[in-house]
């Protein structure tokens, strides 16, 4: 594919998810729908810690590195696959296990293109495309995730800490 | 042929395990850190494996790029499969399937469970399955070396 | 400034101590819940935010030392830029792991910090592939701590359960 039709197709994407939540994060995030075999034993909880780290790392850490250390240390086209190749695989392939479909096909599609290409400048542009979509898919994760399960863990004051440990010889076990 | 067993002493179970057939080199450098012993984790997205974390190697140093390991993904494997990801220096992280999951995503192949044992496998890999869920109880493996090969 | 040996015995010394007991940073926050610096007090008191940021950061941080060994068998980057990469790398996210309660890995990652620029090579791949040890023996303990079993409060659901659902609402 042409590296401008791509980067249409994913700036068009990412314009849509300013307003509307992607809907694989709905499916995962809101209505725990998944593919079969996504989450060990049915379990949502991994995809939507494991798949939201990935994610997280695959473009906001691992794409926006890319990007900047072009520029930081003039990287040339054929090493900034090289860290593409390095950095994104396991997170990309984590983050489609947990049910990221879109982000892990344009970012695949995105890699086979850079592949074939050599101008570093259209290689920038395509990559800060993807990076917009991937900001965007981060901050929709992070409101879709149900924080309401923060409130079975609520930290214990140093006082609570103290009372339990002189109350330690009327615990069962 | 290369052989090695990991154990379980808390569940008081171990299997055989021999080498694949791929990337006998990077097991050879696994083999010759034994014994290895960690505490024994599960994965949590991509189906029913063992998953280890952190696998020290402390005696002999990994030192085969990436680009020199072949890879295979979880779900081409059979049940039984012995795996490494991103094996280096000092660390590995190990997957071990012990029934059916989807994972595509790839890891380095190196050994298989033996078929008599892979019964004993799927006990263990329900029991951890119950440690990450409800028990917490930590549940540590164990690699000793067998083959004079190694 | 400590020696590269000294640095890389003293994280040797903690893989040792971490391999089958947790560090104390790692129980404190994950078994006991406890927020040190304060990670999760101002998000309505809770150590969830924490767990699922910062504790999550250990893998990648291991990751990322993975990478550097990985790019410096590659002699076309020179040591400076190996250095730089490094820094732009993992700082960040070892400062975050901090700041939820992992105080040691960020002690390391200051120590190495100081003393990278006057690594060899050798000496690089060496004192990032212990480090990589120590990070990923605690990530171990994340996970084993981290309570999975909630987890079947949020089972996958498919269409079936929902048409059910919709059922009902009639």
């Amino acid at each position: 594919m042409d590296w401008k039709e791509l980067k249409k197709e994913i700036e068009t994407i990412a314009a849509d998810s300013v307003e509307n939540c992607p809907e694989d994060i709905l499916r995962v995030f809101e209505y725990e729908i998944a593919p079969e075999g996504c989450g060990t034993g049915g379990l949502m909880l991994g995809p939507w810690f494991d798949g939201a780290t990935a994610s997280r790392y695959l473009i906001p850490y691992y794409m926006y590195n890319i990007v900047k250390l072009t520029k930081d240390l003039d990287l040339s086209v054929s090493q900034i696959r090289q860290h593409m190749h390095l950095t994104m695989p396991k997170a990309l392939g984590t983050a489609e296990r947990s049910g990221m479909l879109v982000l892990a096909d344009l970012t695949r599609r995105t890699m086979a293109c850079v592949d074939e290409m050599e101008n570093r400048d259209e290689v920038l542009e395509l990559l800060n495309a993807l990076y917009l979509y991937g900001s965007s898919i981060n901050a929709w994760q992070n409101y879709r995730v149900k924080w309401g399960l923060n409130q079975a863990f609520v930290i214990p004051t140093g006082r609570e800490l103290v009372e339990m440990a002189k109350r330690a010889d009327e615990s069962y076990i | 042929m290369l052989h090695f067993t990991m154990r379980w002493p808390d569940l008081n179970l171990s299997v055989d395990c021999e080498s694949c057939g791929e990337n006998e080199a990077a097991l050879r450098i696994f083999l010759g850190n034994m014994p290895i012993k960690t505490v024994q984790g599960h994965e949590m997205v991509g189906g029913w494996m063992l998953r280890n974390r952190s696998v020290v190697m402390n005696k002999r140093f990994f030192d085969i790029p990436a680009a020199k390991l072949t890879q295979e993904t979880m779900k081409d494997a059979p049940v039984g499969r012995i795996s490494l990801l991103f094996p280096q220096g000092n660390m590995t992280e190990m997957l071990v399937k012990y029934d059916a999951c989807d994972d595509f995503r790839s890891y380095v192949p190196v050994a298989k469970v033996a078929d008599r044992d892979l019964e004993t496998l799927k006990k263990v890999g329900k029991l951890q399955w119950q440690s990450a869920t409800q028990s917490k109880r930590a549940i540590v493996v164990e690699f000793i070396a067998e083959s004079e090969d190694n | 400034m400590k020696t590269f040996a000294q640095l890389k015995a003293e994280i040797n010394e903690q893989v040792a101590m971490t391999i089958l007991e947790p560090d104390r940073d790692v129980k404190d926050l994950v078994r006991f819940a406890i927020s040190k610096a304060g990670c999760g007090y101002p998000q309505d008191n809770q150590i969830f935010t924490t767990w699922f940021y910062g504790t999550q950061d250990c893998g990648y941080i291991a990751d990322w030392c993975y990478f550097l060994v990985e790019l410096s068998y590659d002699e076309s980057y020179s040591m400076e830029a190996l250095c730089r990469i490094a820094r732009f790398w993992f700082l960040q996210p070892s400062h975050f792991a901090e700041y939820a309660g992992l105080f040691k890995q960020y002690y390391f990652i200051k120590e190495i910090d100081k003393i990278m620029d006057s690594l060899t090579r050798q000496e690089f791949v060496e004192l990032l592939s212990v480090f990589r040890a120590y990070i990923a023996n605690i990530n171990v303990w994340v996970y084993h701590y981290f309570p999975w079993g909630v987890g079947y409060a949020f089972l996958r659901k498919n269409a079936e359960y929902y048409e059910e659902a919709l059922a009902l609402c009639e």
